[in-house]
């Protein structure tokens, strides 16, 4: 398996980020879990994607875990300057429960399987994603991350329906 | 050749019974039932994900939820497991609580629900479902925090039933709290309230009436064995409920008294649009079990009467998954 550079720089990221500070923090709960849960879904999805390409030949999953790959990096750093730049807890290392368990049963598959349970993962994991961010688009009290979960609704909205359309051209079990 | 002409005579004795039991009860609707015999494909059996985001406030009510979770209103065929049985069941009006209402009087079991007073407009439907069934239906509303209450309650549900021998201990807090630094001492302390000391509270002030052949049941989860950070309370209650359950399976064996528990995996219940789930795990409800999709409460149903009825007489100190291919036990 070949690591992108990317993963490589954002794994070495996760490694640095500290765990957030007991007790006082310079944020409100609802920013503090935003991080949290943008973090992870980031993570996820270049550890899913990296997955992806280590198993699948399919062209048009390919393509997609690639494009996930950059996007998701690109949001990862924005994400990380505005913690810093915030003065924000970062985010502690690590993905979410769930997103472990798509990650094992992804890990898994062998053959056109693969490809099956990454779309269909991926559509899920983006809907997870964009309900997160229109939250926080909605009533998040950090401008800086409230304008970044804004403007996240488009790209998250596209991968969505590039996730269903891949969905949908799958054979069936 | 006799043993062919005596196989087949019992086949149709079996299903002249069968036949009678079906059509002896008055169902919620109309449509057939359809979850008896023959099989169904498990993944498809019920909606799966994605849901439409949706949030209540807490307790939440399944008459509002979409899709509305299915408690066996419908399909739900009784056929005498329980017959002039007398149960308690927290948390009566929705949820698995519902679906063990709704299944316990379709066995011929008259059932005291007891539900939070803002839970009245599905309480009722499941009052009217106990009645449809033939059986008594009482509705005890109130909150469990209290020991004076939960006494209440007991006495109260001995005095409508006529006696008492099947308490479920299903009713539970639970809020999704990423951070333990957020948690406070009254969310802490509502968990705790609802989820251990008022099942501590009934099943003492019940056990000097029960007889022998009763049957206790707690709700364990997934979570006693493999808990979400997010549900650092709520997890811990169910640890909790599991042990409980071993440790007076034991103490009440001698008595006579069983005692188990269930451990459900994701199931679609008002707990988790009100609160209980963030909204993205709720549009994702289910999405990472093998099935692919939430358990529905009227999945859980016949292990409820399981675990209540006489032929499952040696079953104590037990716990029932219901986990969609993931978690324990």
């Amino acid at each position: 398996m070949i690591l992108p550079q990317s993963m490589t720089l954002t794994a070495g990221a996760i490694l640095l980020a500290a765990f957030p500070g007991a007790a006082q923090t310079p944020e409100t709960r609802e920013t503090r879990e935003f991080v949290q849960a943008s973090a992870q879904s980031d993570t996820f999805e270049i550890l899913e994607a990296t997955s992806l390409l280590a198993l699948s030949k399919n062209p048009q999953t390919r393509a997609f875990a690639q494009h996930m790959i950059e996007n998701h990096s690109q949001s990862r750093d924005r994400l990380m300057a505005i913690v810093q730049q915030e003065g924000l807890s970062s985010p502690a290392p690590g993905i979410g429960n769930d997103q472990s368990q798509f990650l094992a049963a992804l890990q898994s598959q062998h053959g056109d399987s693969v490809d099956r349970i990454y779309v269909r993962q991926q559509s899920l994991a983006h809907r997870a994603a964009l309900a997160t961010v229109r939250g926080y688009a909605a009533s998040g009290d950090n401008k800086a991350l409230r304008a970044k979960a804004t403007s996240d609704q488009a790209p998250i909205s596209d991968h969505l329906r590039m996730a269903e359309e891949l969905e949908q051209s799958q054979p069936g079990d | 050749m006799e043993d062919a002409t005596r196989r087949q005579m019992m086949t149709a004795a079996t299903l002249g019974a069968a036949a009678s039991a079906i059509a002896a009860p008055v169902r919620a609707q109309a449509d057939p039932p359809s979850s008896r015999g023959g099989k169904q494909d498990p993944r498809t059996k019920y909606p799966k994900p994605p849901f439409k985001p949706q949030s209540q406030p807490w307790p939440g009510l399944a008459s509002k939820m979409e899709p509305r979770p299915d408690h066996g209103e419908a399909s739900y065929v009784g056929s005498g497991r329980l017959r002039g049985r007398k149960a308690l069941i927290t948390g009566g009006d929705s949820g698995m609580g519902r679906a063990a209402a709704i299944a316990f009087a379709r066995e011929g079991a008259d059932v005291v629900i007891n539900h939070l007073p803002e839970e009245e407009p599905d309480a009722r439907e499941v009052i009217a479902l106990i009645r449809q069934a033939g059986q008594k239906g009482v509705s005890l509303p109130g909150d469990l925090r209290t020991a004076t209450f939960c006494k209440e309650l007991v006495d109260r549900a001995i005095s409508a039933l006529g006696g008492l021998d099947i308490i479920v201990c299903n009713a539970a807090r639970q809020q999704s709290i990423p951070s333990i630094l957020d948690v406070t001492d009254e969310e802490f302390d509502r968990t705790m309230k609802t989820n251990i000391y008022a099942p501590f509270w009934i099943i003492r002030a019940a056990v000097p009436h029960l007889e022998p052949g009763s049957a206790i049941i707690g709700l364990a989860s997934e979570q006693a064995y493999n808990p979400d950070p997010d549900l650092y309370a709520y997890a811990q209650t169910k640890a909790a409920t599991m042990n409980y359950v071993k440790s007076l399976a034991k103490q009440l064996g001698p008595k006579g008294i069983r005692v188990n528990g269930v451990a459900p995996g994701p199931i679609w219940t008002p707990l988790q649009v009100s609160g209980g789930a963030s909204q993205a795990k709720l549009v994702t409800f289910g999405g990472t079990a093998p099935l692919g999709r939430p358990g529905q409460p009227a999945e859980l149903a016949g292990i409820f009467v399981r675990l209540a009825e006489d032929d499952g007489s040696y079953t104590t100190g037990n716990i029932y998954g219901a986990g969609g291919g993931q978690g324990q036990p």
